[in-house]
């Protein structure tokens, strides 16, 4: 599933044109099987309407002949000939027929003129794309009409040649039309026509339940195109409401909050997203993150530059006025205060030494590249203790060493060897001296696969107010005990940091207890 | 009318040597008490022991001469603090010189024409007080 903003406007995009187009698609279908169902509608009324005239026209004829038989009119007479022509396709032989007569005649029988169409058997037969069976039906009634119009031409005949009064001619005549044979051709005209117009009835009632169903599909597909389409935009208004607009809109609050410096912003969830928006969010993050690591390392330098001023000023100026203490002393000629003042001169400017070789130190943990090399863990504690033997009370506090991991590492020796060095130093300068025993005891084991060096003493402490900054610059917590640069658990941060080690501080009931986490696996061999 | 008794808030044992030095060299009779910090100070100065002059250095450990002043100023006392450090930079001469009763600002190390204008200005004071 393709997950950019550009992919997916183009996949909702895609799918609101294919429903437009079912839509349009549908609408054309309907319209279309409307207009079908109507012309099919209209050619069928023709049909029937062309029928019944048809059927009609029969029943004219035998009217009219009748008529003939009993009135002796000639008109209708002329008329029955005249609907015959018609019928046969022929130019109708009667001259001058006087349609207001024939009119009058058939309003006389109560039919109207509609009624009587012009109707031929030659464009019944081609007209209508009649079927098969429904042509054999009207070949039937050609052959039956053509008995019944033989029938009436002879009773026709049998009037025209004999005079009123000869009642034996009307009778022949009066016979032929009322003869069982001319009934039951007639019947058969009637049911053929009757036929045809139930096969009519039937290929109509067939052609539009088709025709029905085609329009309910369009129906059904344009409302089903019409609600797609319509959640489809749904789809887009949320989205880009929802998933775009406000979340472009948190962006910008997180943007001001990271310039103002307001740095009380929620989790930013939308780095979770897999989109455009996603990838800004990781960005916008990044850039915070670096933007506070520069702010905090800006704030360090600055405090470290303000410290380093005031602490490398501080036992210069005291040198200076020690100077002065110390030639009015030569002036007095008082030696014993000459002497103390210049012993205070020396620890003065030893200060100063000590605090420019940790600053050294400092710059290097910071700065100098270091690769991993094999370390006896082991023997560097020994060393780095042994190292130390010049300090006031070293005798005092026992080493006890417990190894529960290899002794041997692979890392960067100076760093560890920094860390080892002010661990050690801190817990002989700052080691309880109304103990009788004092000890530094450094154990390692493995947790969560991670190797831990923890230092544990019985000394004096961190105060707990000072417990938080027990990492920062320039911290002294025991002034009076022992001067410190108050930058060596400052120094070991770094070093740690250098070797991706996490150093800890945890009070215990005597003393102090520091663990350094070293990452598992990978510095060790 | 002279200055009898000074308190001095300093860490720094060799600084609280030369201040010692100094001032009694040119004047024995002043009575001078040792703060290690602004704590000290506080303590010193809830148990009366009143000074005429207080002077105060900045950096120190636990409560730094800025804390001391915030926490002065929230107190009823009147004497006199003069601020004794070795930092010049402004942030600390300014934020120093906010409180009306900080009189001076001077840098290490202590001379006793420092101690003569800060007790001109406790002479001044009481002069004004009469």
């Amino acid at each position: 599933m393709p997950s950019s903003i550009k992919s997916k406007f183009l996949i909702l995009s895609a799918l609101q044109l294919i429903f437009v187009l079912m839509l349009l698609f549908s609408a054309i279908n309907f319209s279309k099987n409307y207009a079908y169902r109507e012309s099919q509608l209209s050619k069928y009324n023709e049909k029937i309407d062309y029928l019944k005239s048809f059927k009609n026209s029969f029943n004219y004829m035998s009217l009219l002949a009748k008529e003939y038989i009993v009135s002796h009119d000639l008109k209708t007479k002329d008329l029955y000939f005249y609907i015959l022509d018609i019928q046969e396709g022929r130019q109708p032989s009667v001259e001058n027929f006087n349609d207001s007569y024939a009119d009058l005649l058939l309003a006389g029988m109560k039919k109207s003129k509609d009624d009587t169409r012009d109707v031929n058997f030659y464009k019944l037969a081609t007209d209508f794309n009649l079927s098969e069976n429904e042509l054999n039906d009207i070949k039937l009634i050609k052959k039956s009409a053509d008995k019944i119009q033989s029938l009436e031409s002879k009773s026709i005949s049998l009037i025209d040649g004999s005079n009123r009064d000869k009642h034996v001619d009307y009778n022949a005549a009066a016979s032929m039309l009322f003869s069982k044979e001319y009934s039951s051709y007639k019947r058969e005209v009637i049911q053929s026509f009757n036929r045809i117009e139930d096969s009519f009835d039937e290929s109509q009632t067939k052609l539009l339940t088709k025709i029905n169903s085609s329009i309910n599909l369009s129906r059904l597909f344009f409302a089903i195109s019409f609600i797609f389409m319509i959640l489809n935009l749904g789809i887009i208004y949320v989205y880009i409401s929802g998933g775009i607009i406000n979340a472009i809109g948190k962006l910008k609050d997180l943007m001001q909050g990271i310039l103002s410096g307001n740095d009380d912003q929620e989790q930013n969830k939308e780095e979770e997203r897999e989109d455009e928006i996603g990838e800004i969010n990781k960005a916008v993050s990044e850039f915070k993150n670096n933007a506070y690591q520069l702010k905090d390392l800006n704030d360090e330098l600055e405090e470290f530059s303000y410290r380093t001023s005031h602490d490398l000023r501080s036992p210069l100026l005291s040198a200076i006025g020690l100077i002065g203490v110390a030639e009015d002393s030569l002036k007095d000629n008082n030696i014993s205060k000459l002497t103390q003042t210049l012993k205070m001169l020396k620890d003065s400017l030893d200060k100063l030494e000590h605090l420019l070789q940790d600053i050294i130190t400092l710059h290097k943990t910071k700065t100098q590249a270091e690769d991993d090399t094999l370390v006896e863990l082991d023997k560097l504690i020994e060393d780095e203790h042994n190292k130390l033997s010049h300090m006031a009370n070293f005798d005092k506090v026992e080493l006890v060493t417990t190894f529960f991991t290899p002794t041997q590492l692979f890392i960067k020796r100076s760093r560890l060897q920094l860390i080892m060095s002010n661990f050690i130093s801190n817990s002989i300068k700052y080691c309880n001296t109304e103990k009788t025993r004092s000890y530094l005891r450094i154990k390692t084991y493995e947790k969560d696969s991670q190797l831990i060096i923890e230092f544990k003493d019985n000394g004096i402490g961190v105060p707990e107010e000072h417990r938080t900054k027990i990492f920062h610059m320039f911290c002294r917590f025991h002034p009076k005990v022992a001067y410190g640069s108050g930058l060596g658990l400052y120094m070991i941060k770094k070093s740690a940091d250098f070797l991706n080690a996490k150093v800890s501080y945890e009070p215990h009931t005597e003393g102090s207890v520091f663990r350094l986490t070293l990452p598992g696996g990978g510095v060790r061999e | 009318m002279e200055v009898r008794k000074v308190l001095l808030v300093e860490d720094s044992d060799i600084d609280q040597f030369i201040f010692e030095d100094v001032l009694k060299r040119k004047y024995p009779d002043v009575e001078i008490v040792l703060a290690f910090d602004g704590e000290e100070a506080l303590d010193l100065l809830a148990s009366s022991i009143s000074p005429d002059l207080i002077f105060l250095d900045i950096n120190m450990p636990i409560m730094n001469g800025h804390e001391f002043l915030c926490e002065y100023n929230n107190l009823n006392y009147s004497n006199l603090v003069f601020m004794l450090s070795s930092s010049q930079l402004s942030a600390d001469v300014e934020s120093s010189l906010t409180y009306d009763f900080v009189k001076d600002y001077y840098t290490k190390p202590f001379s006793i024409d420092q101690f003569n204008k800060a007790a001109l200005h406790w002479e001044r004071q009481k002069i004004e007080k009469i």
